[in-house]
């Protein structure tokens, strides 16, 4: 009985997520009938360059939404760190050299430092959520308004240019014919899948996220997931600022406005369920590539950002509401 | 004997709010002489008055469970609708130049002039009605639907006229946003009327109990005999319509409608009714705590102005005052409340 019900219901459930996978092709094949091009080799990596800022902070936003929590302060963190990464390469910005390099310390060591700050202010979200018991939308909007404060506060507003050469390559180098961002991105989806499919870790984040209560009595601490979750959002949004950093060649506290509302859309229309539990690294690498293409498209057709900006808040409705029904359906 | 123990931490946690907005006056005065200075009340209240509207309609939605996300973008969107109806001009003469018309100050009113903004109004609730029935239709969390929303409104306004403002306003809007009746200044009058009306619409009447009810079990709600659609759809509209009077208000403060003001003023609304002691999770708040919300925000940011921090310092003590004044909270009053 058991048996014959889970398998229908995995049946089901792999017809809605395959028809995201058929939306995905069929976004594809308008693109390449409208643009001649788009099916060359280079141009496809490109594209997984263009996707791998926002898929960074959309696979920390995912271990966030498993836990059944939601991150808005990611796109600030970003900001942050991009700051940070271009100011402790312009550490003389304070005494008025503003065009030589001046490194606190060697790159490597800014990079660790980078991200760990990105990671602690994560971790710090968590501790705020689990420890003072307030609810993630309003710790994390806090966080948002914090860090967004922070990068202006310390840049004074201004956009610090020029990065290191080993900055710009984490930007804009590449490994071969391959963009390294695109290599950094693949790689991490793949270490983010197998550590959510295949370790206790993983297991008991997805547990932890379904049902708190049930978790905690067979001795799972939720909220050890929870703190966990939310590091590894903040530590990813601290790469994509350093990389993002390179890409731009500009230390920016204005860049990334919004993200967090792409992330989110971006794991929502992969279908990972808001309720927790549910979901995975690949099914919102499915979503940031159908709002990526999408995006792709409608500039191809030559519509302007705003009216795309209109289409994309009508796509994302009708993604949500066919999801929905399909989930119905299948219940 | 344990009875007079817990009274004055019940009294804290019941009036806590109240007690931290007269520490901010207190600290405010001392601190600035300025701050009791007509201009200085007057410039207070005027500037909260928007964040306050907005958030009179967020509490509603709030205390029923669900959150809207498109406000903001409903104040750029209605702006806009409003300024393009005064210079109706553009749709009878120029249909051609709809989207690269930046106005004159010749005002051609679409219809006569109370009428215009009837119709801002009723667009805006359209929407509203929309988002609230989306979400209640189809059991999507209003979170997601509003933010769509949010992302589209926002659209709509901007392509509406290339982002371009457009200038000239009426006289009276000049009034609703400049005037000042008993030396009040308008929009402080028109936020504290609306927080009045709301106060009894929630207290007093069966519309107010049946929004409490859904709020805080929507099911026992249902199984006494309330019908649930419409307290889950109507804050959608109050909200979409506060949003829609306080774009109004801005395009008379502006002298012109402007797609892309308020913009993440969604989030500034939100924290403020959560400061107010309103649970996301429905059921519970009040729209005196979120008044009163308004004004300790608003306060705070006053002081720092007061005493001349710059903007981005600014920025940052607002997001720990956020988590701060709710971890105080949950201190006194030993719950979970948002």
């Amino acid at each position: 009985m058991i048996k014959t019900f889970t398998g229908v219901s995995l049946v089901k459930s792999s017809r809605v997520s395959l028809g995201r996978y058929f939306a995905l092709l069929l976004l594809i094949g308008i693109a390449a009938f409208m643009a001649p091009g788009f099916l060359t080799l280079q141009n496809i990596l490109n594209l997984l360059r263009s996707f791998s800022f926002l898929g960074f902070i959309s696979i920390g936003m995912t271990f966030v939404i498993l836990s059944a929590g939601l991150d808005l302060s990611v796109a600030s963190l970003l900001a942050l760190c991009s700051v940070l990464t271009a100011l402790f390469q312009h550490w003389g910005i304070y005494l008025g050299h503003t065009t030589t390099l001046s490194y606190i310390f060697p790159f490597p060591f800014i990079l660790i430092t980078v991200l760990l700050i990105g990671s602690f202010l994560g971790f710090l979200n968590g501790i705020v959520i689990t420890k003072l018991k307030i609810t993630d939308f309003v710790s994390t909007l806090g966080m948002m308004v914090f860090a967004r404060g922070l990068a202006f506060a310390i840049s004074g507003g201004r956009s610090i240019f020029e990065v290191g050469a080993e900055t710009l390559f984490m930007g804009r180098g590449m490994v071969g014919i391959i963009p390294f961002v695109a290599c950094l991105w693949v790689f991490a989806i793949m270490f983010c899948t197998i550590v959510l499919k295949y370790t206790a870790f993983g297991q008991r984040l997805y547990v932890s996220g379904e049902n708190p209560e049930a978790a905690r009595l067979s001795g799972v601490d939720p909220h050890i997931y929870k703190i966990a979750a939310y590091t590894i959002s903040g530590f990813f949004a601290a790469l994509a600022g350093v990389c993002m950093t390179g890409r731009l060649n500009v230390g920016e506290p204005r860049v990334a406005q919004g993200w967090e509302l792409d992330a989110i859309a971006a794991v929502v229309i992969g279908g990972t369920s808001f309720a927790g539990g549910q979901g995975s690294v690949v099914k919102t690498i499915l979503g940031v590539a159908i709002i990526g293409l999408i995006r792709n498209i409608l500039s191809l057709l030559g519509i302007l950002p705003s009216p795309q900006q209109m289409i994309m808040g009508l796509v994302l409705l009708f993604a949500v509401i066919l999801q929905r029904l399909g989930e119905r359906n299948s219940d | 004997m344990r009875i007079t123990k817990e009274k004055p931490v019940e009294l804290l946690s019941k009036y806590g709010l109240y007690f931290v907005l007269l520490l901010l006056i207190v600290v405010s005065a001392i601190l600035s002489p300025l701050f009791f200075s007509y201009s200085n009340i007057a410039n207070l209240l005027t500037y909260n008055s928007f964040t306050g509207l907005l958030s009179l309609g967020m509490t509603f939605v709030i205390l029923t469970g669900g959150i809207d996300l498109s406000v903001g973008s409903m104040v750029g969107f209605s702006s806009i609708l409003y300024a393009t109806m005064l210079h109706g001009a553009i749709f009878t003469f120029m249909p051609d130049n709809i989207f690269i018309y930046t106005g004159s100050p010749q005002l051609t009113p679409l219809f006569p002039q109370g009428i215009n903004i009837v119709v801002v109004f009723l667009i805006c609730s359209v929407f509203g009605f929309i988002s609230g029935s989306i979400s209640y239709k189809f059991r999507i969390h209003s979170f997601i639907v509003t933010l769509c929303f949010m992302i589209f409104i926002r659209g709509l306004a901007v392509s509406y006229t290339h982002g371009q403002p457009l200038f000239g306003m009426p006289e009276y809007i000049n009034f609703i946003a400049y005037g000042t009746f008993l030396s009040i200044p308008m929009p402080a009058i028109i936020w504290l009327t609306a927080s009045v009306f709301s106060i009894f619409l929630l207290r007093y009447t069966r519309f107010g109990r049946g929004i409490y009810a859904v709020g805080g079990d929507e099911e026992a709600a249902r199984l006494s005999g309330i019908k649930s659609a419409i307290y889950r759809i109507m804050p959608f509209i109050f909200s979409a319509f506060f949003a829609s009077l306080v774009g109004i208000m801005m395009s008379g403060r502006m002298a012109c409608g402007d797609p892309k003001i308020a913009q993440g003023w969604e989030l500034d609304a939100i924290a403020a009714v959560v400061i107010g002691g309103t649970s996301l999770f429905g059921g519970r708040g009040t729209i005196g705590g979120t008044v009163v919300g308004v004004l300790i925000i608003g306060l705070i940011i006053n002081i720092m102005n007061l005493l001349e921090i710059d903007a981005y310092p600014q920025q940052m003590v607002k997001g720990v005052i956020i988590i701060a004044a709710l971890a105080l909270h949950n201190l006194l009053s030993g719950r979970r409340y948002s």
